[in-house]
């Protein structure tokens, strides 16, 4: 009796939207607020749930809806815009786009706690011209750490992990082929998405004729500065069974990570054993040990793909090979949506669909699990779900079809 | 073609109590490196807290070991050319990582693992930024 009672509390997926996805700025004159309603109401609407019976709010606010400006996420602006009578929970992660993941976590958290009903997961994001991400280092006052690091020129994200990626190639002769193959095969998912903002084919040869930005990342290495938003819905599967929707059940859920990966690219002090990886070797085993699965079990691999070369030491740090062999697994073809081992973000990703801070990722692999993604992987039971690797926390998810795994 | 520093005479940099020494040192082109009075972990960039065994205190050792090149990047500067930014191990110093620009080398010659010293060079208000030159 006790078990069915817990197994009753036990947090589901039960709603996700999303508004349309824009290039950079391309969300004006729409404010931050109206995109995350909107995103928020198409969850309810996918729930089947009306917008008062949400009353609690999990989230990541230290991405803050573009980086800065005055267009910071607000649980509060949220409730009063969309006239929610009451709410129970309102919490964030610490640390920025590692929490993606994470913060179905937290969303979990309150729903098992029993602390909150139906719990709203979101991120809307608006780069206005004074809050671009990609310059988001080199914009920001220096404080008294950054100072060690900034006026080398380390502008962005990408400035910082081309550093991580000249270090994989340097120990393990990973090779630019290796970083062309996913952006490549990312772009070929997302041709027949009507979501996504990049869907002519990507070559080789264009991919190595490409403006340089910070060796060994080209344009094409570099995901894109998108608009938009995009909400998920957790509750627990005693409700959802009162609902018309289909739950996608959480088989494990972790942010957090090792000391030693710290701020990450943010400070460049990840020990030695950490440097050249993702920082998510920790999450992966949380997961897999939750779940009691492993890499092998995984049916497709939704990977926070803000720049190539941390997909593939994503998939060193989550199993699917190993330590160093990133490059040569992924030049087999062994994440292409056709024929790969191991289908790796079937709907275009960061890279070629759109960039929400991860939270497509999230969405995708409940259209997966659903049955009712556009590249379906053929009865995909189980879903890996990855936050950005950053400073901690960085975060995962396995999602899954079925409440027993 | 010559690399650049990104950095001008005109880059602030923000100090505190703890950092604030290791810009002072370079001011006078020597580069210091905060060391644990207690189990004499070297810290970089000097947080108030030792990782290792949580104490507070440091005292700051003139460094003149070995550096040597740890990872870096090529990128195109914003005025044109190209500028390196590099992490440098300082082995001598349980490995802490200073952070600069590679100068007055091909960008075909950087090599991961090259033997490196170090330039100061000025920034605002006084203070100097470190850049690495081939040893």
């Amino acid at each position: 009796m006790k078990n069915v009672t817990a197994k009753a509390k036990k947090a589901v997926l039960i709603g996700v939207g999303a508004t349309p996805y824009y290039k950079r700025g391309g969300s004006l004159p729409k404010s931050v607020t109206e995109l995350a309603c909107e995103a928020i109401l198409a969850a309810a609407k996918d729930a089947g749930i009306n917008i008062q019976d949400v009353d609690g709010f999990a989230y990541y606010s230290g991405a803050k809806a573009g980086y800065g400006g005055d267009s910071s996420l607000d649980a509060a602006l949220l409730v009063e815009t969309l006239g929610i009578k009451e709410i129970n929970f309102t919490a964030a992660l610490t640390g920025g786009g590692g929490g993606s993941a994470g913060a179905i976590d937290l969303a979990r958290v309150a729903v098992e706690s029993g602390k909150a009903k139906y719990v709203v997961t979101v991120m809307a994001l608006q780069q206005a011209p004074d809050a671009r991400l990609g310059t988001v280092f080199g914009a920001s006052k220096p404080t008294p750490e950054s100072s060690f690091l900034q006026p080398a020129g380390m502008a962005g994200p990408g400035q910082l992990m081309a550093l991580l990626a000249k270090r994989h190639m340097h120990l393990y002769g990973t090779r630019r082929e290796a970083f062309a193959e996913i952006a490549i095969s990312t772009r070929m998912n997302a041709i027949n998405r009507p979501t996504a903002l990049r869907r002519d084919p990507l070559t080789l040869e264009e991919y190595f004729s490409a403006r340089m930005i910070s060796d060994p990342l080209c344009l094409y290495d570099f995901c894109q500065e998108s608009d938009g938003a995009v909400a998920v819905i957790t509750t627990s599967s005693e409700r959802a069974s009162d609902l018309d929707a289909q739950p996608v059940f959480i088989a494990a859920s972790a942010h957090g990570g090792s000391g030693e990966w710290g701020r990450a690219f943010a400070g460049m002090t990840m020990s030695d054993r950490f440097f050249a990886t993702s920082g998510h070797e920790p999450i992966a085993q949380r997961l897999y040990s939750e779940a009691g699965v492993t890499s092998r079990d995984i049916d497709v691999a939704l990977l926070y793909d803000h720049f190539t070369p941390l997909v593939l030491m994503q998939l060193e740090d989550y199993g699917f090979c190993s330590r160093g062999e990133g490059g040569a697994f992924v030049e087999s073809g062994a994440i292409r949506f056709n024929g790969g081992q191991i289908p790796v973000n079937p709907h275009g990703g960061n890279l070629s669909e759109g960039y929400i801070i991860g939270m497509t990722h999230i969405l995708e692999a409940v259209e997966q699990i659903r049955g009712s993604a556009i590249n379906q992987v053929r009865d995909a039971q189980l879903a890996l779900v990855t936050g950005g690797p950053a400073s901690l926390p960085v975060s995962g998810l396995i999602l899954s079809k079925t409440e027993v795994f | 073609m010559s690399l650049k520093t990104y950095w001008t005479t005109q880059t602030e940099i923000a100090l505190n109590s703890w950092t604030s020494e290791f810009w002072q040192s370079g001011r006078d082109n020597q580069l210091a490196i905060a060391c644990c009075t207690s189990c004499g972990l070297h810290r970089l960039p000097p947080l108030p807290y030792c990782k290792s065994c949580l104490c507070k205190e440091i005292e700051w050792r003139s460094y003149e070991g070995e550096l040597t090149l740890y990872s870096f990047t090529l990128c195109a500067h914003p005025e044109g050319g190209q500028y390196a930014p590099a992490l440098v191990e300082a082995g001598g110093a349980d490995n802490v990582r200073l952070i600069g620009n590679l100068i007055d080398m091909n960008p075909e010659d950087i090599q991961i693992g090259m033997k490196l010293t170090i330039e100061w060079l000025p920034i605002a208000n006084g203070y100097k930024y470190p850049a690495f030159k081939k040893a």
